[in-house]
């Protein structure tokens, strides 16, 4: 298999590029460089945008709005909007609207997909419950099937990131026994507004905010089940395929922003360090690269009509781990001004108010001794942050079971 | 799983004899009997290649012929998955290393030697860190030192190449020379025992010769011949991982401790799962540099990479592999040790890890801008365009 891009990829590369330039995208790349797992309001506005210039939905089929291109090129458009700091598109774009394509009604598909491709409708992925994280079939949300067909909903779900500015929940509900697991579990689409939906807030170290979502008696329609009853568990684990082309050019863009701030002579700067600083960034630039080749490798075999499997846990487990090295390398390599928050009179972790100490630039702050700004407050932000991809989306546990039970064959330890 | 080198259409038909007649005459069980082996290597089995034309494909009068990239370092990294040790490498690392326009008249029946089936040849100072330094006299070079670094088959070889770095005026430059191996008028040659399955030697010039010059290389140029080289030692490392890892994949759902095989504990499931992972992307690394070296683009920053971070897998694996087998690893006579050993040799030739880690750092920027989506472009494409 090739590795090289080819020149129609890389002439897509440049339209990409050249579209974007000629957009106003500073906003919305600080907006999303202060809050990672939400979109704000200009990155809405720049979701709409994309719509309405064609670009979203890039790998939905052309008759459903989408411009059919091949993962290849997906993977391409990702890490594009991924280096330049600006959203990818949330679980609607990468995996619910597909999804809908592939197993909704015709009716589901005429509402939701146009709805999503103008950036009306939002989901917001009701999976993970407080027993229930990446052990994913132990559910107990449950639905209860009414004499007119619809659903009667009572449970809770938890870290539904996006619930509060949602039209939707995608939500993963119990509607057969507990002890069927993956074999009663249906998928139903919850408006976010419905009555009996309350949606709390729960903020994380890194300063952004996720949600608990309970559902009390809450009733939807018959209209509101994806596929059949009871056949959820395959819409989740396409859906989850989907999500396998993810991108990792932030962390590379991170990275060479570091690089450039630590490289930096300045006074008072030993060479030894600098030279120590720069064989730690070499290395780490040499794991950038490998997931680079991963995930060029991954989009490949799904354009050759492969499935990736133990081929995308690894590039999952390498990319939460890669990015948890830079963290704590930026922390390392700056030493004691790397513990300073961007804002100087930061609230403290776990204050509700905590996400408006990060409406300051970074850049904007004179009350370092570091005269670099690109090193004032980034470090400890990225450290809080460091965490989340080691475990979201299936703890790297979860990932090396994957790789060692279906890539090598050794069977299920579990 | 892509955890060995992957294989082109047009390669396909090669890649399948490889195997065919590797598995027929090179069995990982036979590697410990050839080290102990009075040449040290299978001369059977060399002659098979070299009647096949597998050792000479690579070079053609001019030089290393670039195209042939990808079925040499298939060919290497099917040879480094049995753990075998041969003068191939040396060979075409050798090649590589001579390739150079300003090359002298030896240099020239050298390569032309080589296409025509006369080897063993064997280079020294193929690594990241060495510098074997001389100075020009009128028409020739004078070493600073008579003493040559050791290598691998030095005595087994016909002529040896030798970079020497030398200054023509304030400009650094290297000047690869070729020397008659078995002319003991002027090498004498003293056999080193090594980590590995490798044969080694040392040469020492016999007198204060003065060497026949020509036109030195370019210490950039010189660079970009270095890596592309080593590149062909990680091709051959990627092999080794895969067939250590075959091995570790073997024992682990044979062997049963507590009444279940060892591959159904999770401990040892993520051991395997981590070392796999790794070697995957260092595989994909280095395939992504042959094809971008064979087809003429830059290579030089994935190559590097490749080589670093081939050569740290493939150790880290072996540590893993030891561990994971446990005593019989440990013994001489189960092969797991022959690649232990080799792991780490094979790292190593390539210079030490901060060596490693500065060669990919020549190739980039001094700060900032070092990752491109697009490698083998000449800027990152960033940079313009926009």
């Amino acid at each position: 298999m090739r590795s090289v891009l080819d020149d129609s990829d890389v002439a897509f590369l440049r339209e990409l590029r050249h579209y974007l330039a000629g957009l106003n995208t500073a906003d919305v790349a600080r907006e999303t460089r202060q809050e990672e797992i939400c979109i704000g309001p200009a990155g809405k506005a720049f979701m709409r945008q994309l719509g309405a210039d064609g670009w979203l939905g890039v790998g939905w089929p052309e008759r459903f709005g989408g411009r059919g291109m091949s993962a290849v090129r997906q993977w391409l458009f990702l890490e594009e909007l991924d280096y330049q700091r600006l959203p990818i598109g949330d679980l609607s774009m990468l995996a619910v609207g597909p999804a809908i394509a592939q197993w909704g009604t015709d009716e589901q598909r005429d509402y939701f997909l146009p709805g999503m491709l103008a950036g009306e409708i939002h989901f917001a992925g009701g999976y993970t419950e407080p027993e229930a994280g990446s052990d994913l079939a132990a559910l107990r949300t449950r639905a209860v099937r009414q004499d007119d067909g619809g659903y009667v909903i009572n449970g809770q779900k938890i870290f539904t990131t996006a619930a509060h500015y949602s039209s939707h929940i995608w939500l993963a509900v119990r509607t057969g026994p507990q002890e069927a697991r993956h074999r009663s579990i249906s998928i139903l689409i919850v408006p976010s507004s419905a009555p009996g939906v309350a949606i709390t807030q729960l903020m994380t170290q890194a300063g952004w905010r996720t949600n608990q979502v309970f559902f009390q008696d809450v009733r939807v329609g018959r209209d509101a089940l994806v596929g059949t009853e009871n056949g959820g568990w395959e819409i989740i684990t396409t859906a989850l395929k989907l999500e396998r082309l993810m991108p990792f050019s932030r962390l590379a863009r991170d990275l060479d922003e570091l690089a450039a701030a630590i490289l930096a002579p300045r006074p008072g700067r030993r060479l030894a360090d600098r030279r120590h600083a720069r064989r730690v960034l070499l290395d780490l630039y040499a794991q950038t690269e490998e997931l680079r080749v991963m995930a060029r490798q991954i989009a490949g075999m799904i354009d050759a009509g492969d499935v990736p499997r133990a081929e995308a846990s690894m590039f999952k487990l390498m990319r939460g781990r890669v990015r948890q090295l830079i963290a704590v390398a930026a922390m390392e390599l700056t030493g004691p001004v790397a513990t300073l928050r961007s804002a100087p009179d930061a609230a403290t972790v776990g204050d509700a108010g905590l996400s408006a100490a990060f409406d300051a630039d970074p850049g904007d702050s004179v009350a370092w001794a570091d005269p670099d700004p690109r090193l004032c407050g980034w470090p400890e932000r990225a450290y809080r942050a460091s965490p989340l991809l080691r475990f979201a989306g299936g703890a790297e546990e979860i990932q090396r079971d994957i790789i060692a039970e279906h890539g090598l064959g050794l069977g299920r330890s579990r | 799983m892509t955890t060995t080198m992957p294989v082109s259409a047009a390669d396909r038909v090669f890649a399948d004899s490889v195997t065919r007649l590797l598995d027929r005459s090179c069995p990982y069980q036979r590697i410990a009997d050839t080290e102990a082996s009075t040449d040290g290597y299978d001369t059977a089995l060399w002659s098979k290649l070299t009647g096949l034309g597998w050792t000479t494909f690579f070079a053609g009068e001019t030089g290393f012929d670039r195209s042939s990239l990808p079925p040499l370092a298939l060919l290497l990294s099917e040879l480094g998955r049995r753990g075998a040790a041969l003068p191939l490498l040396q060979t075409a690392m050798a090649t590589v290393l001579a390739s150079a326009p300003g090359l002298t008249a030896t240099g020239r029946s050298l390569l032309g030697g080589i296409g025509y089936g006369e080897h063993p040849v064997a280079v020294v100072g193929a690594d990241f860190g060495s510098r074997i330094h001389a100075d020009l006299e009128g028409d020739g070079v004078r070493l600073a030192s008579p003493a040559l670094p050791a290598t691998e088959w030095l005595q087994e070889a016909r002529t040896i190449v030798v970079p020497l770095h030398v200054r023509t005026g304030r400009r650094a430059a290297v000047l690869p020379v070729a020397l008659p191996a078995a002319d003991s008028r002027i090498l004498r040659i003293t056999p080193v025992g090594t980590l590995d399955n490798e044969r080694a030697a040392r040469a020492v010039l016999t007198e204060d010769a003065l060497i026949g010059a020509a036109e030195p290389v370019g210490q950039r140029r010189w660079r970009s011949m270095l890596v592309l080289a080593c590149l062909l030692r990680a091709a051959e490392l990627t092999g080794l991982g895969r067939g250590m890892l075959d091995l570790v994949l073997q024992h682990v759902r044979r062997r049963e401790v507590f009444g279940r095989p060892l591959a159904r504990f999770q401990a040892v499931q993520h051991m395997c799962a981590d070392a796999a992972t790794r070697l995957r992307s260092a595989t994909l690394l280095t395939a992504e540099a042959v094809e971008l070296a064979s087809t003429d683009r830059d290579f030089e920053r994935t190559a590097a990479t490749a080589i670093y971070t081939t050569g740290r897998a493939v150790a880290g694996l072996a540590l893993t592999a030891a561990q994971l087998h446990g005593g019989i690893g440990f013994t001489a006579e189960f092969p797991l040790n022959v690649y232990f050993r080799r792991a780490k040799a094979q790292q190593m030739r390539s210079g030490s890890l901060t060596d490693q880690v500065d060669e990919i750092g020549r190739w980039l920027p001094a700060a900032g801008h070092w990752w491109s989506l697009h490698p083998g472009s000449t800027a990152p494409p960033w940079a313009g365009g926009n």
